[in-house]
């Protein structure tokens, strides 16, 4: 229950500022994986649900909790996606992609 | 070394694409020294330079994004601070992406040496919007900070004070900032630190919070080094973290590591937030804007053929330019070693120990150095793909492809450097799968490297095509490129789906700002491993030259035939004498000793001539000196004729003569070398194994060619050569000569064997480097003759199937 609720205060606080940003684009926050937003979509990390060396490689590339993420495009061939992170661009597997659980913004 | 107080470490680290070696070029200029890590292949690159008075030492720490133990170069990194103890590590950080930066730096700083940022890209983060206060970050870093713009040289001075000043004391920023893991994590790590204390008890040097981090973090190496320490298995430290860990995880629902990066990362935030000022949001970069162009669906591939196009074009032609502008001044290092032997006694034999010298060593270099254009040419190429960028976006565009096959998008640049396109090397190509973090898509991209173009094969490809396919040389060189492209992938797939175990790692790879390669940093690069070819070569060339020299020309033909052709040779000599007609006074000069000092003068005279032709002053003042030197004998090699016009009746004689018999001992002499080689060790072998060769149409002299490729490719060619004796003297080149000698050969001969070269096993050299990076006999051996089978199975087949059918 108090994690819940940790939770919620997060997603509460993250939405003010957002608010605050775009007042037109706001929208509920669906929770869906990386692997399925859309150019020009952003979302929220909410989870990395891998372990170990996979975990950790993209955790050192910014992939962490509550970090905001963009998905610019996808490759020719559909994969692998081109996503904006911390401030700069990525590469990733759609099989890794699936992995990361976002919160759409 | 830590005694002199004069001579300092500095360790440079750093993540990829932060222009780390610009910095390192920076500070050391040209001094710079290449080797490995020990006991690793990571490469270990070292510089110096001087400063009031003292040495520094410049360690080239790899590019990495962490300091984990999960890959090789992080492990050689962190190993590196703590067992070395540099006295000061620069870490380098991208100015325009400073948040994933700081992520290394306060890694860095967690290992407790002095430490220091380079703040590089200054520039490009300028033109950006982005605004760092360099005060307001060195305070909240707590290390000093130097800005720099790398690949112009900037900072220079100010990098090597700063880096003065803290290996001195002097600098008042001795309090580095120490990440606040949090409430949840803070009091687990001061027990864990009292703990390590009395485990290590001073056996294992090491900063006792890092190592607390590390354990928390599962660092498998530091859980090894403790295990080791620490015998109690019940009751010890790891059992007491894995506990600890458990408990975390049971209460707050996250695994420690999670916390530690987010709060790194929220501390490089919080860094951020003071200290830079994001002055107006550039929403599109001009990275931006070529991405969008480079990597749209249906331009994107169309320029990626483009590009993968014009290399080849440029290395082609380009290269093989100027390699064939370059040669004839190569060439030329033939002379003084023939000048030094001299001529020999023996009109029909050569002297043994310049003939092996000259068909040995000397070919063997020559045969080298004459690709080291094109290498350039390539080499050059590919720093550029990767300095500019665009190598990353190759790999981003290639992924899905590749790994179809069990590969990744990152063996795109192994295997453009293997020879994909157009002739590369293994070598380097095999080296640079060290990139790939991906363990299973990188062995299976060194195993396929053989398989690849390499530019030993293409004088070969060169040669073969020219005899059949005049025509459509190009053509048929591209043609081969995609056969051998399609064959590797298929091998590929066959390796992943059947051979090579293992999970594939995360593809998580940056796609890093475009910058626009600097002349310089091309340079070092293209030079870097053009030298690195020629090492490799250089010695088991030699050996392999002289090797297959003594294989094609013992054990001889007995001094029977020997004697057979000293009689045919005397036999012409009678006949010159003869042809010259009866009191000729330049007969006297037919005779024994004279007769090779004609000889002599003569091929120097005919060289001489050729290499001035068209010049007519040069070539009339040539002719006086060599008139000067010996006015009769360059009567008979003149036809008859001094300088001044006028002719002698005689001398003309003499030179018809002498012309004649010229032509004579030559064939003779390619007759007895023709016995020679047919009756050597070399054709024995070859002989022996053409039972089975004529599956494919392969005779014993190409058997023997292939034989000697085990060792290097590069002879090849050379090897031919030498079985089909060609006499370069008269234009005369290996192509003709085959082609007249192998009357019968059809285009399916050709088309067999062009498949079993371009299938050929790898070189010795390349083979120890597949056996350094896959770390494994095994892998090396299968590498090594998987190709022979596959090649020579798909020669015999097309070659079969070709000639009965057509």
């Amino acid at each position: 229950m108090d994690e819940n609720l940790e939770f919620l205060g997060e997603v509460f606080d993250f939405r003010i500022v957002l608010v605050q940003r775009s007042k037109t684009n706001w929208k509920r926050g669906k929770v869906t994986t990386l692997n399925n937003l859309k150019p020009g979509q952003s979302a929220r990390i909410i989870d990395v649900d891998l372990e170990g060396v996979e975990l950790q490689r993209l955790m050192d590339m910014g992939f962490i909790e509550n970090t905001i993420v963009k998905m610019i495009r996808n490759a020719p061939l559909l994969d692998p996606l081109d996503i904006e992170v911390r401030g700069y661009k990525a590469a990733i597997r759609r099989s890794e992609a699936q992995h990361i659980e976002v919160e759409m913004i | 070394m830590k005694q002199q107080t004069d001579f300092y470490t500095v360790g440079l680290a750093g993540q990829p694409n932060v222009g780390k070696s610009t910095i390192f070029n920076m500070l050391t200029g040209s001094r710079q020294h290449i080797a490995n890590f020990p006991g690793v292949t990571v490469e270990k690159k070292e510089g110096r330079y001087g400063l009031n008075g003292k040495r520094f030492q410049v360690v080239d720490l790899p590019g990495t994004y962490s300091l984990t133990s999960y890959s090789l170069e992080e492990r050689v990194s962190r190993d590196f601070i703590l067992r070395e103890k540099p006295d000061i590590i620069l870490t380098t950080v991208d100015a325009s992406n400073l948040e994933r930066n700081l992520y290394l730096v306060f890694q860095v700083m967690e290992m407790e040496r002095p430490s220091g940022l380079v703040l590089n890209m200054m520039d490009v983060a300028r033109n950006r919007g982005i605004r760092i206060d360099p005060d307001k970050l060195e305070k909240e870093l707590g290390i000093p900070v130097v800005e720099t713009i790398g690949n112009k040289g900037r900072g220079s001075q100010e990098l090597k004070q700063m880096i003065d000043d803290v290996v001195e004391g002097r600098s008042d920023l001795n309090r580095t900032r120490r990440i606040d893991y949090g409430e949840m994590l803070e009091p687990i790590l001061e027990t864990l630190e009292a703990e390590i204390g009395a485990v290590t008890n001073g056996r294992y040097d090491v900063p006792a919070r890092w190592a607390a981090i590390k354990l928390l973090e599962k660092d498998e190496e530091i859980q090894k080094r403790f295990a080791k320490l620490d015998s109690s298995k019940d009751s010890g430290i790891l059992s007491y973290v894995d506990k600890t860990i458990e408990n975390f995880r049971r209460t707050h629902k996250k695994s420690p590591a999670k916390i530690i990066a987010s709060k790194r990362y929220q501390a490089a935030a919080d860094v951020i937030e003071a200290s830079v000022n994001k002055e107006q949001e550039v929403s599109r970069t001009l990275t931006d804007k070529i991405d969008s162009l480079v990597l749209h669906r249906v331009a994107g591939p169309l320029i990626l053929l483009g590009v993968l196009f014009s290399f080849y074009e440029l290395t082609m032609n380009l290269g093989t330019r100027l390699a064939d502008w370059f040669f004839p001044f190569l060439s030329r290092l033939k002379e003084p070693v023939d000048m030094l032997f001299g001529a020999s006694p023996d009109l029909l034999r050569d002297n043994l120990l310049h003939s092996m010298v000259s068909q040995g060593v000397v070919t063997g270099v020559l045969s080298i150095l004459y690709y080291v254009p094109i290498f350039l040419v390539l080499f050059a190429l590919i720093a550029i793909l990767e300095d500019s960028g665009y190598m990353t976006r190759v790999a981003f565009i290639m992924d899905r492809v590749l790994r179809g096959f069990g590969l990744h998008g990152q063996s795109t640049l192994p295997l453009i450097l293997g020879g994909v396109i157009v002739g590369g090397c293994a070598v380097p190509g095999v080296m640079a799968t060290r990139a790939m973090k991906d363990e299973k898509a990188r062995l299976i991209t060194i195993l396929i490297m053989p398989l690849m173009n390499c530019l030993a094969k293409i004088p070969f490809y060169i040669l073969i095509v020219g005899m059949f396919f005049a025509a459509n040389q190009g053509l048929i060189l591209f043609s081969i490129s995609i056969f051998t492209f399609i064959t590797a992938l298929l091998v590929a797939k066959a390796f992943s789906r059947y051979l090579v175990k293992g999970e594939s790692a995360p593809f998580v790879m940056e796609l890093p700002a475009y910058h626009l390669p600097t002349v310089g940093g091309v340079l070092r690069r293209t030079i870097e491993r053009t030298w690195l070819f020629i090492k490799k070569v250089i010695t088991i060339i030699l050996a392999v030259m002289v090797l297959v020299w003594f294989f094609v020309l013992f054990p001889g033909i007995g001094f029977e035939r020997e004697a057979v052709y000293d009689t045919m040779m005397n036999t012409e000599i009678r006949n010159m004498v003869q042809t010259a007609g009866q009191g000729n006074r330049f007969s006297a000069y037919f005779e024994n000793d004279s007769l090779v000092r004609l000889m002599e003068f003569s091929d120097r005279f005919k060289r001489s001539r050729s290499r001035n032709a068209g010049d007519k002053e040069a070539l009339a003042s040539l002719k006086k000196d060599f008139e000067a030197e010996n006015r009769d004998f360059f009567l008979i090699v003149n036809g008859g004729k001094d300088t001044e016009g006028a002719k002698y009746g005689d001398a003309k004689k003499a030179a018809n003569a002498l012309k004649v018999f010229q032509k004579k001992l030559k064939k003779l002499k390619r007759e007895r070398k023709k016995e020679l080689i047919d009756s050597s060790y070399a054709a024995m072998v070859g002989k022996s194994l053409e039972p089975v060769t004529l599956w494919a149409g392969f005779n014993w002299k190409i058997n023997v060619a292939v034989i000697s490729t085990f060792a290097a490719k590069e002879s090849l060619v050379g090897t031919l050569g030498m079985i089909y004796s060609v006499d370069n003297e008269e234009g005369n080149n290996l192509g003709k000569t085959m082609k007249s000698m192998e009357s019968g050969w059809t285009v399916w001969h050709a088309i067999s064997i062009l498949i079993l070269v371009a299938l050929f096993p790898p070189c010795l050299a390349t083979l120890i480097m597949i056996k350094t990076e896959s770390n494994s006999y095994k892998w090396a051996i299968f590498a090594a003759t998987y190709p022979i089978v596959l090649g020579f199975i798909l020669a015999a087949i097309v070659f079969q199937f070709g000639i009965h059918l057509f």
